[in-house]
């Protein structure tokens, strides 16, 4: 069905309607989620308000920007939101993984250093940095979405991507032989 | 979908963060779906579109808040106490927002979290969070004190971990309004909200044996730490704590 019936639907009440918009956007925002904090508990969290709040705003979408990038700009604000308030607490969220196990969920081949590394890099990026990088270079949103979510110019988008890029080949630039 | 110009000599960052940064697990969809369909069925979790007149009909369904036992022999979270909860909280943030006209108007003077603030006699805004946030406390401080006595016999049960999500959502929505909430409630609410999300995370986790242990002990401990029940019973009136 049309998307923009389903939303007009949904926005009426009609629970099916709302599930099938879900089904068609829920594994994009739980990929950026994910990618944004890192943690899968988190990441379901995340993912769980937007669509709690896309509901209950439903009502307000205008189509004119399209649904998914509407639904990304939600994704995006309740992630930061919850990701500030969480990195406060970071410490003990290791923690917890620590002292449970997950953190040994890492892949058993995978080079520590570089993973460490890289997880360095990309966490201490700026904020709007950091998001940029992860919507287009790993997520794969083009210029065009990243600045309807996060509500700035394209150009602007541009130049985030690039002064991320530029950060990161600085901080990891001795690894640029095996992936380049 | 990806613009190629971008992906050139650098795109070996990318890929190096596509395969080693925070690599998403597939879409535990059903779980999801299953937890967002909970919250749109008890209805009385305001989000932030149910701000204003039409919030007052939030509770589409009333049968759909579970009720829970909580420590006092009374039944938290009935329908009716759920939607005049959640109303008082919608009341509150959208006196706050309508009130907010003149954003200037913000006082921030060390306002005592103990003493009523004279200050919002002339801020609404000021006056609906406090309304609000009081109103989320008086409702953390039960369970809290049933998160405390679970945490000692070592298991937190699912009820538990729903109704702690019930408030945390709450939490979130009034930190995330806008409104001018003083210092040192904002960060009680913080400090809550994270208790919060354990506890949720912890309830709908089913754990058992050494994790669960180590879990709650954290929990255990990040409550005391940061005094959160007792820093919520300086803050509530006084009645609602002797029931």
């Amino acid at each position: 069905m049309d998307e923009r019936k389903l939303i007009d639907k949904a926005a009426r009440g009609d629970q099916a309607s709302f599930r099938a918009l879900y089904d068609r956007h829920v594994d994009r925002v739980y990929r950026l989620a994910y990618r944004m904090a890192g943690h899968e508990d988190i990441a379901r969290d995340i993912t769980q308000e937007t669509f709690v709040r896309a509901h209950s705003r439903l009502s307000q979408f205008r189509g004119d920007a399209a649904f998914s990038t509407w639904l990304h700009s939600v994704t995006h604000s309740v992630a930061l939101n919850v990701i500030r308030r969480v990195d406060r607490h970071r410490k003990r969220e290791q923690d917890i993984d620590s002292a449970s196990g997950v953190a040994a969920r890492t892949t058993p081949h995978s080079d520590p250093d570089l993973k460490d590394r890289l997880r360095a890099a990309v966490d201490a990026l700026p904020e709007i940095y950091r998001t940029v990088f992860l919507m287009h270079d790993v997520e794969g949103f083009n210029h065009r979405e990243i600045a309807r979510t996060l509500d700035v110019a394209e150009g602007t988008s541009k130049a985030r991507l690039s002064r991320a890029r530029a950060k990161l080949r600085d901080a990891l630039s001795d690894f640029a032989p095996e992936y380049a | 979908m990806n613009e190629s110009e971008s992906r050139t000599s650098d795109d070996w960052i990318g890929r190096m963060a596509r395969e080693h940064y925070n690599r998403p697990p597939e879409t535990p969809r059903e779980e999801i779906w299953a937890a967002v369909e909970a919250r749109l069925d008890e209805g009385g979790s305001p989000v932030a579109g149910q701000i204003g007149p039409e919030t007052r009909g939030a509770g589409t369904d009333p049968h759909g808040s579970r009720g829970l036992t909580g420590p006092r022999g009374g039944r938290f979270g009935g329908a009716w106490l759920a939607m005049a909860a959640s109303a008082v909280l919608a009341l509150g943030v959208g006196l706050g927002r309508w009130s907010r006209v003149a954003p200037e108007a913000t006082p921030v003077a060390g306002t005592s979290v103990e003493a009523p603030a004279p200050e919002s006699d002339r801020n609404p805004g000021a006056t609906a969070a406090r309304l609000a946030a009081v109103e989320t406390l008086v409702r953390s401080e039960p369970l809290l004190a049933t998160v405390r006595a679970e945490a000692s016999r070592g298991a937190v049960d699912a009820e538990v971990g729903a109704w702690a999500r019930k408030i945390l959502g709450d939490a979130r929505f009034l930190l995330d309004s806008g409104l001018p909430l003083d210092p040192q409630v904002r960060s009680l609410l913080e400090d809550l909200e994270l208790v919060l999300l354990q506890t949720s995370l912890i309830g709908a986790r089913d754990l058992e044996g050494p994790r669960a242990q180590a879990e709650l002990e954290l929990l255990r401990q990040g409550m005391d730490d940061k005094d959160v029940l007792t820093r919520i019973q300086a803050v509530v009136p006084g009645p609602a704590s002797g029931t």
